[in-house]
């Protein structure tokens, strides 16, 4: 093997590195529109079926007649009147509710004698008093009027950073992830 | 009223009103229906679609006009109706699956719902997609919108787009012969 033949035999040679295939004349400047027939071809069940294109969702009648004017009174009552959790009494009461809470818990936990007595109680009636307590709680928290009130705004304290930069930002990205299929 | 008209008017505070009446007029229904695909209920719809149109109205004075207004309504929307989901997921603190089984329970049992048998399968097999397949065939087959003004909505690329597009419209025409 002479030198010349060496040469060309070696991956150094930038002539292997060019690839034997060909393609026809201006094949990749139609090949986006080909792809797109491709996908219309596949898809010319849906794509031609006008029944299906009907949604099945229908409105109550004359829903769009009223719908800008509900917005309107939303707006309006929104801009003069605070949500009930934004109340400042609201705010005052609460406050004080929680005071009360704690100072009543401050002076009702029970002394080292109180404990003794409930060593002599057994667990299945102490775990009975405990969900009849807490049977009544939930009744209570239901009845308290407004109470979604109350939950939006403990759930609008925990994602409050984020809602404020978006309704001052409305034109952030929302983070869709297309490739998690 | 174009969406210049109406951009320009509501800059002029006398106009406001008026201007914004005429926004709602123009995009109550395609709002509404963008935001009906995605929630299934129509009084989750309604709730949602006036929060959207109250958000408009607080941020229009902030709109760069950087995009299209009805894709930067849209946006508004998808994002409410998205976040309205997760709203309730957390509230009830179920997984997202649970919040799509809710939501084929409406499909099936809701009122203000009249479909015939293939288009309530095509409803459900749409709620078995994945949430981002589900909002672009919604948006393409339905609304035909152009990939490049769904690409404005949704921040992401037109070759994302027809991907997951495509992907969705397979798995819907095998939802629509095997099931």
């Amino acid at each position: 093997m002479n030198n010349n033949d060496h040469d060309k035999n070696s991956l150094e040679n930038l002539e292997l590195k060019k690839l034997p295939f060909k393609v026809g004349e201006g094949y990749f400047n139609g090949l986006s529109e080909r792809i797109s027939n491709a996908i219309d071809a596949e898809e010319s069940d849906l794509k031609y079926n006008l029944h299906l294109k009907k949604s099945p969702f229908v409105t109550p009648e004359g829903y769009f007649d009223t719908l800008s004017a509900s917005i309107e009174t939303k707006l309006s009552v929104g801009q003069k009147e605070l949500k009930f959790y934004q109340r400042p009494l609201t705010r005052w009461l609460a406050v004080a509710a929680s005071l009360t809470l704690l100072i009543t818990i401050y002076f009702n936990q029970p002394s080292s004698a109180d404990s003794d007595l409930l060593a002599n109680v057994s667990d299945e009636t102490i775990i009975s008093f405990l969900e009849s307590e807490n049977g009544i709680n939930d009744e209570f928290l239901i009845s308290v009027e407004e109470i979604d009130s109350v939950l939006d705004a403990i759930y609008d304290d925990e994602t409050g950073i984020f809602v404020n930069t978006l309704e001052s930002n409305p034109e952030l990205e929302y983070d869709f992830e297309y490739f998690d299929y | 009223m174009e969406d210049k008209e109406i951009l320009q008017a509501f800059r002029v505070s006398s106009n406001k009103d008026f201007a914004f009446k005429n926004l709602v007029a123009e995009y109550q229904e395609r709002i509404y229906w963008h935001v009906r695909k995605i929630l299934i209920s129509h009084d989750d719809t309604d709730d949602v679609v006036q929060e959207v149109f109250i958000k408009v109205y607080k941020n229009l004075d902030t709109f760069r006009e950087a995009s299209q207004l009805f894709t930067w309504i849209y946006r508004i929307a998808t994002n409410e109706a998205l976040n309205f989901l997760k709203k309730r997921q957390r509230r009830h603190a179920v997984s997202m699956d649970d919040v799509y089984q809710e939501l084929e329970n409406t499909l099936s049992h809701g009122e203000h719902i009249d479909g015939d048998e293939i288009q309530m399968k095509l409803q459900k097999a749409l709620l078995k997609l994945p949430e981002k397949q589900r909002l672009v065939f919604n948006m393409r087959y339905f609304d035909d919108l152009k990939y490049d003004d769904i690409s404005e909505i949704t921040g992401t690329s037109v070759g994302a787009l027809k991907a997951s597009y495509h992907l969705a419209v397979k798995k819907i025409e095998e939802s629509l012969t095997t099931g």
